[in-house]
């Protein structure tokens, strides 16, 4: 006779079940493996339902797979459509990463990406500004064809005066880079700007010049041991929701123990089975430690070193031997035992991994610290093992002849042709191949250079930045950006004040393009974003569409875009690599896997058995023979081969295809050299260090006793600024406030909720906050999240601070609930004391500098984490708080207060 | 209250070492259901424990329990809340009259009245789609496999076993409205690593 539910938690409670504290991977596996999907049995393949809240049954809705764009991760997606409205986002589960072990989990952003597609703030149609630069735009409205000409218009001068350079393009999040790359090479600029460098650029670099690849792909679900560092993979960091859900599954199912290494308790660190509060700036002494350690206790995997790096293992000892956990400890203040217990514990957990991102790199040391990294993992030889520290799989698409070569059209048919903005940044970032662009106004200002087209590609440059206020100032003046385009669909503050011709984009929802990711499952694949509805607005089109447009009425550059459609160029580019039908099976599916369709063998990720999945995940790639008929095709093609042991060349003799070591051709590294670079001879080049070492940042060395190092980083439910206008997302969190130790908060006579000013060197505008005083930061440490601080973008994102209201306090509350409402429980845990309102989300934007001080020299990243700042109680009211705009107008021409230099006091 | 020991008794496993905090659950509820702003079906609450640098945070999902003593069944003045054969706590808003008596007697704040209809409103297990066998949508989009649905009655089920093979708990059991919604605590893994981690820090 079957237990009652009563007997079950009688049997539980009291028995105290005996395998509660256990692992439960071996009851997981009895009734169903990773492998499997759970909810199976309850997801009729991935259908929906409508009925909503009324619990009315309705009918199928129908569905068409896509991919997310609410942040860079790409998740793929199934969208519900019902009555030609999309009425609910799901997962894809044809897509790789997104499909994990148990299901096709999409984020809260990705979620709320409805709310992107029927946003009231949308933009409708093209628009000119009337009005100066400087001052929120006025428009005019003007016909898409109008705009499109005007832009062709001023494009082909710029041809035909042949100074190809002053057509400056700049990139946000790009997830279609081989077209708008083609549109700028087939013009002929160099001027390709990137947001990477207020990203992720010196770890790109690190990475890059240790084992050739610009991130990885860690292998976290059959890891044994994971060390999070800088890396808030459970909110936000690179592979996000594909790769979280492999962390879990590897730390509850595999048993994994996961350490969070960051100033702060974010939530990695908060979930984390031990967290590692490094003093700011000073990770690379601790990993080197750690690394010390390994070689010392004879833990370390000399086998790999000695054969798969550049510096032999005995040289490698004795290179590391100073850096002790004594010496780390008076460095990271974290105490030398832990580091040797972590050390020990990383190296005889195997196999596991140590993973980065922003938090590691966001500093003046920012590539060194990646290096150090890098040679953590492989000193213990998980490079590119299952369980360990990935490379990434890659599959991809075809060209589409002909592919415009820019150095060629330059040199041949524009010799006299000069990007002084690239020369500079490559004069003194040689190695920033990953951008600096963070430094674009002051490049303007130093060249007096100006851009006459300006173009902006999902970009909110006067609001992501650093120094918004020298963004403003800079591109609103006319010598240095004569004319200034965006696709933006929503009005940013970069389009309100700046932008001179807006021609709207549709949402990542209603617009046709193809991309491909780095698989987390070591298995690659390529996807697309489909419209899954019509434009929502008639006057709002692709902006690949009206670049498309453009580029047909471009003098010169025609013919290479031969093709009608978007379409015809992602078709064409599909069906060159994966062969007939390929291009209405991706349509279908949304996902391509492999890299040939053939649709008599073709199976789909949710259609493999797990045997078949296993066996198609790669591993040991770089250990890899080169087959001989993919040698003699290499040949052919004219690669360059070493007499002897080498790297094997591509027919330009740049990129590196394998690596020969005795006498074997192996895939090997896509470094210089074919092989884990622990020296760098392209560092040592340059005037760096060639060795991963630890160099203290000067800006944070010079701060003051009294001064606290100001990080960043980003909430769980937002992106640097996309996601603000979700009203979904900004109702959980819009408070944002500034994080800071309790025992320091007391020193200072602050407590939580107070508000509260942080004051840097720099910028006249005091950052007002309220406080969130909390054990969970370093005591010299404060954190103020980026995600938030809109002053534009509509009412939901400025909550309702917007240009318009002199006293916003007064302003009608509308969708903004939460300056009424008690909410129960914001994502710090604690009630908002509605009696004073809490203060919109701010953002320290504004009173970090850009300049090359803050910048690393190597990888030429922002160094976001390392603004001094004084924290004091403001006496100022939540309603005397100046807002974005007027903080803007009230302040006093910061450029030319910032030239005096950091030295001068801010008054303001 | 009828107890119905048999059959299909539909209940959640809310595993708190698998929830990430991310809050996705919360937004496709809402996303689902047409959730009003300002009110929620499923939020998910943050706890901080401990003393600088032994510090963690855990993140505990919250919903409707679904009672099998359901205070809000019995406060009702029209029976426009009722629990289903098959354990799901509904409201029916064309008898409700929008009293709040239910809001009131539930000890979790699980309902909210909707400003369209003036009707009480809360989680259904989204019983529009599991009627038709898809899975609820906070379930559906969990990052981590923290939300785990099923038949609490069937032994093959994975919140049967999960139940019977772990210290589980639920929320304010003294109450005695017997909540169907069971909790594994993420302090179980947790508190292993502290000991394990000792004092060094």
């Amino acid at each position: 006779m079957p237990l009652t539910r009563r007997q079950f938690l009688k049997l539980g409670a009291a028995s105290g079940t005996v395998l509660a504290l256990e692992s439960q991977g071996p009851l997981v596996k009895a009734f169903g493996t990773h492998e499997t999907l759970y909810g199976k049995p309850l997801q009729k393949d991935g259908a929906d339902f409508s009925g909503g809240r009324l619990g009315v049954k309705g009918s199928e809705r129908k569905f068409v797979n896509t991919t997310c764009l609410q942040c860079g991760v790409t998740d793929g997606l199934r969208v519900y459509v019902e009555d030609d409205r999309i009425v609910k986002i799901e997962g894809n589960p044809k897509n790789p990463n997104t499909h994990g072990p148990y299901h096709v989990p999409i984020c809260a952003k990705g979620q709320a990406g409805v709310q992107q597609v029927y946003d009231p703030f949308r933009i409708k149609e093209p628009l000119l500004r009337t009005n100066k630069r400087g001052e929120p735009g006025q428009w005019r409205r003007i016909s898409w064809e109008d705009a499109v000409d005007e832009v062709a218009k001023r494009l082909t001068e710029i041809r035909k005066s042949g100074d190809l350079g002053r057509f400056c393009f700049h990139q946000g999040r790009n997830r279609f880079a081989p077209f708008t790359k083609r549109f700028t090479n087939a013009f002929g600029t160099k001027h390709y700007f990137s947001h990477t460098s207020i990203c992720e650029s010196s770890l790109k670099v690190g990475y890059e010049t240790s084992f050739g690849q610009d991130l990885d792909a860690a292998d976290a679900a059959h890891s044994k041991y994971m060390i999070e560092w800088g890396d808030n993979i459970y909110e936000a960091a690179y592979m996000h929701n594909p790769l979280i859900q492999r962390v879990v599954a590897g730390r509850v199912d595999n048993g994994a123990k996961m350490v969070g290494v960051d100033p702060r308790l974010s939530n990695t660190c908060g979930a984390a089975d031990e967290w590692v509060p490094v003093k700011v700036g000073t990770d690379a002494a601790m990993i080197l430690a750690m690394c010390q350690v390994i070689m010392e206790e004879g833990l370390a995997d000399t086998d790999f070193i000695n054969t798969w790096t550049n510096y032999p293992a005995d040289q490698l000892q004795a290179y590391l031997k100073e850096f002790t956990p004594e010496w780390a400890e008076d460095i990271c203040e974290i105490p030398a035992k832990t580091i040797r217990r972590l050390a020990i514990e990383f190296a005889t957990n195997q196999p596991g991994y140590a993973r980065a991102y922003n938090g590691l790199s966001n500093h003046w040391n920012g590539t060194y610290n990646a290096r150090c990294l890098a040679l953590l993992n492989a000193i213990v030889g998980n490079i590119d093992k299952k369980g360990g520290f990935c490379l990434m799989k890659f599959t991809g698409f075809g060209e589409v002849k002909p592919e415009p070569d820019v150095d060629k059209i330059v040199a041949e048919n524009f010799p006299d042709a000069e990007f002084p903005i690239k020369e500079d940044a490559e004069e003194h970032y040689p190695l920033a191949h990953h951008g600096s662009d963070h430094l674009l106004p002051h490049r303007l200002q130093k060249l007096n250079y100006q851009m006459k087209v300006y173009m902006l590609h999902q970009f909110n440059p006067c609001y992501v930045n650093p120094d918004r206020k020298l963004w403003i100032d800079t591109l609103s003046q006319e010598k240095y950006a004569e004319f200034i385009v965006d696709f933006t669909p929503f009005l940013s503050e970069t389009a309100s004040l700046v932008v001179d011709l807006i021609i709207p984009d549709v949402t990542y929802l209603e617009r046709l393009q193809i991309n491909d990711m780095p698989p987390v499952e070591n298995f690659p694949f390529v996807h697309l974003y489909q419209p899954v509805v019509e434009p929502v607005y008639a006057g709002s089109r692709s902006m690949y569409d009206t670049m498309l447009a453009i580029a047909k009425k471009v003098k010169g550059i025609e013919n290479y875009f031969a093709f009608d459609t978007i379409e015809d160029y992602c078709q064409e580019s599909t069906e060159a690599v994966w062969g007939p039908g390929s291009w209405e099976r991706l349509k279908e599916d949304g996902v391509l896997i492999g890299d040939k369709y053939d649709p008599e063998t073709y199976k789909s990720w949710d259609e493999l058995t797990k045997e078949e999945r296993d066996s198609k995940r790669q591993f040991d790639t770089f250990k890899k023979a080169i087959p001989a008929n993919k040698l003699a095709e290499m040949r052919t093609k004219g690669f360059q081969f070493p007499k002897g042991d080498g790297p094997i060349k591509d027919e330009k003799g740049k990129k590196t295809k394998g690596v020969i070591k005795g006498g074997v051709a192996y895939q090997g590294f896509g470094t210089g050299s074919g092989i884990f670079e622990i020296f760098s001879k392209e560092l040592e080049e340059k005037g760096f260090d060639p060795m991963p070492v630890y160099k203290p940042s000067p800006g944070l060395e010079d701060m003051a006793d009294d001064e606290l190092a100001l990080i960043t980083g980003k909430w769980n439910v937002h992106t640097q600024s996309r996601t603000a206008n979700c009203s979904w997302l900004t109702e959980i969190m819009h408070y944002n406030p500034v994080w800071i130790n309790t025992k320091t908060a007391e020193d200072l006579g602050i407590e939580d909720g107070d508000v509260v000013e942080l004051e840097s060197a720099y910028g006249t505008n005091k950052q007002i906050c309220r406080a969130h005083v909390t054990e969970g930061i370093h005591p010299k440490a404060v954190f103020l999240s980026m995600s938030l601080g809109h002053w534009e973008y509509g009412d939901v994102a400025s909550q309702g601070s917007g240009v318009k209201a002199d006293d916003w306090s007064k302003r009608e509350e509308g969708d903004l609930w939460w300056k009424k409402r008690k909410w129960p429980g914001d994502a710090t845990g604690k009630e908002p004391n509605v009696k004073n309102k809490p203060i919109q989300g701010w953002s320290p934007n504004w009173i970090q500098p850009a300049d090359d001080d803050r910048t690393d020299p190597i990888g030429g990243e922002y160094a976001w984490s390392e603004t001094p700042v004084k924290v004091r109680k403001s006496g100022a009211s939540a309603a005397a708080v100046p807002l974005g705009l007027a903080a803007v107008a009230a302040g006093v021409s910061v450029l030319a207060k910032s030239k005096k230099g950091k030295e001068g006091k801010s008054d303001g | 209250m009828a107890e119905n020991n048999s059959g299909k008794q539909w209940g959640m496993v809310i595993d708190m070492r698998r929830c990430t905090g991310c809050h996705a659950c919360s937004v496709a509820c809402k996303s689902e259901n047409e959730v009003p702003l300002g009110d929620f079906r499923t939020h998910v609450r943050y706890f901080e424990r401990g003393t600088y640098p032994q510090v963690r945070r855990v993140f505990m999902p919250i919903i409707c329990n679904h009672c099998d003593d359901p205070p809000c069944v019995r406060a009702c003045p029209t029976q426009a809340t009722y629990k289903r054969e098959d354990g799901i706590v509904l409201v029916n808003d064309k008898t409700c009259i929008g009293c709040r008596a239910c809001m009131v007697a539930c000890p979790y704040g699980a309902r909210y009245l909707h400003p369209r209809t003036g009707t009480a409103d809360k989680c259904t297990y989204c019983v529009h789609k599991l009627d038709e066998g898809v899975a609820p949508a906070c379930v559906n989009t969990c990052q981590g496999h923290a939300r785990i649905f099923g038949d609490l009655n069937d032994p093959a089920s994975e919140v049967y076993n999960l139940i019977r093979n772990n210290r589980v708990t639920v929320l304010k059991p003294d109450l005695g409205t017997e909540p169907q919604v069971y909790y594994i605590s993420a302090s179980i893994q947790t508190t292993k690593s502290e000991q394990e981690a000792g004092r060094g820090v």
